[in-house]
């Protein structure tokens, strides 16, 4: 059973039609509502999701987190990371379990770059990412081409690995150091992004430098 | 014995009395006791004793004792913020976990 992980904050605009492209490309969608002060929930469900509740806001890695305990326990053999804010395209991800498995591998992450048809804004491709690649390497984690991309998907047994502390935006960073820790097998595939809003601000990528720090100490 | 004296040494005697009184109560540990009762202590003798931390000043190489005084205030606040710090992250991760295994239970519930 294939089931992607929609974690989602505040996205009633857009969280309906994500979990929509979602069906026919998966068995089941689990949306995990972090605690939004909107209706994401209630539209996520009307659009046929399984919806889980944060009763308090905890981030991004947080969610993904509680979305592998549940998917787990219901079966999965096979996880999806799917952006709630409708960036990634559904599309991408029958071939990219395709690869996935002839490679026989236990990861994919999804990249930006090793494709042409994704429309990356200049900052983000000449500023923020070779910042965080640098980044990503002094914290001990793989070579990757993009490194914050959140398109994945994991087999069920590499999830005993991937265990997400990382409660905020500094997950994207942990997975691969989990990766590389566990010696787990992996491959980037390439994926299409659509960008609605910028994303990441440098004040984010400060906090997320913060948390990796902190993440190193209290191991 | 000076105005400012008398005062710290009210504060001091006022600190020592609430540390003995959690301590009492297991709000804090006795190591945490031990600790906070020599930092008062210290800085009373200071207080009382004001050239004794040009003596520690000179034994250091630094200038003036209240420099000696400045400095080790600011090592010491920084650790202190720096424990706190991480006991935070601590706490927010058990939240997380609180928050998380609520979610999972409640998905688990029959839909009323």
């Amino acid at each position: 059973m294939i089931v992607a992980i929609v974690p989602a904050y505040n996205e009633e605009a857009r969280i309906g039609c994500t979990v929509r492209s979602l069906f026919g490309h998966v068995d089941s969608v689990v949306v995990i509502d972090d605690g939004s002060g909107d209706n994401s929930r209630l539209k996520a469900r009307e659009a046929g999701a399984h919806v889980l509740h944060h009763a308090v806001n905890r981030g991004q890695g947080a969610a993904l987190q509680t979305g592998h305990e549940y998917a787990r326990s219901n079966g999965a053999s096979y996880v999806v990371h799917f952006d709630g804010d409708g960036q990634f395209h559904a599309e991408d991800i029958a071939p990219a379990l395709a690869a996935l498995k002839s490679a026989q591998v236990q990861v994919l992450l999804g990249s930006r770059y090793l494709r042409k048809g994704s429309n990356v804004p200049l900052m983000k491709k000449y500023l923020v990412h070779p910042l965080s690649k640098i980044l990503d390497r002094v914290f001990g984690g793989l070579k990757l081409s993009d490194v914050h991309n959140g398109f994945r998907i994991i087999r069920v047994d590499a999830l005993d690995h991937i265990v997400i502390t990382q409660d905020r935006m500094a997950h994207a960073s942990q997975i691969p150091q989990l990766i590389r820790k566990h010696k787990l097998s992996y491959i980037e595939h390439p994926i299409q992004v659509t960008y609605h809003q910028y994303g990441q601000s440098v004040s984010g990528g400060v906090h997320i430098v913060k948390d990796l720090l902190l993440g190193k100490l209290m191991k | 014995m000076n105005l400012f004296q008398i005062l710290f040494s009210l504060i001091t005697v006022s600190a020592l009395y609430l540390l003995v009184k959690k301590r009492s109560t297991a709000v804090i540990s006795s190591k945490a006791l031990v600790t906070w009762m020599l930092i008062w202590i210290a800085a009373e003798g200071i207080v009382l004793f004001p050239e004794s931390s040009s003596y520690v000043a000179s034994v250091l190489g630094i200038g003036r004792g209240a420099d000696v005084v400045l400095y080790i205030a600011i090592v010491l606040l920084f650790l202190l913020m720096f424990r706190l710090y991480i006991k935070m992250e601590k706490v927010s991760r058990e939240v997380t976990q609180i928050v998380r295994k609520q979610a999972v239970k409640d998905a688990h519930k029959p839909k009323e």
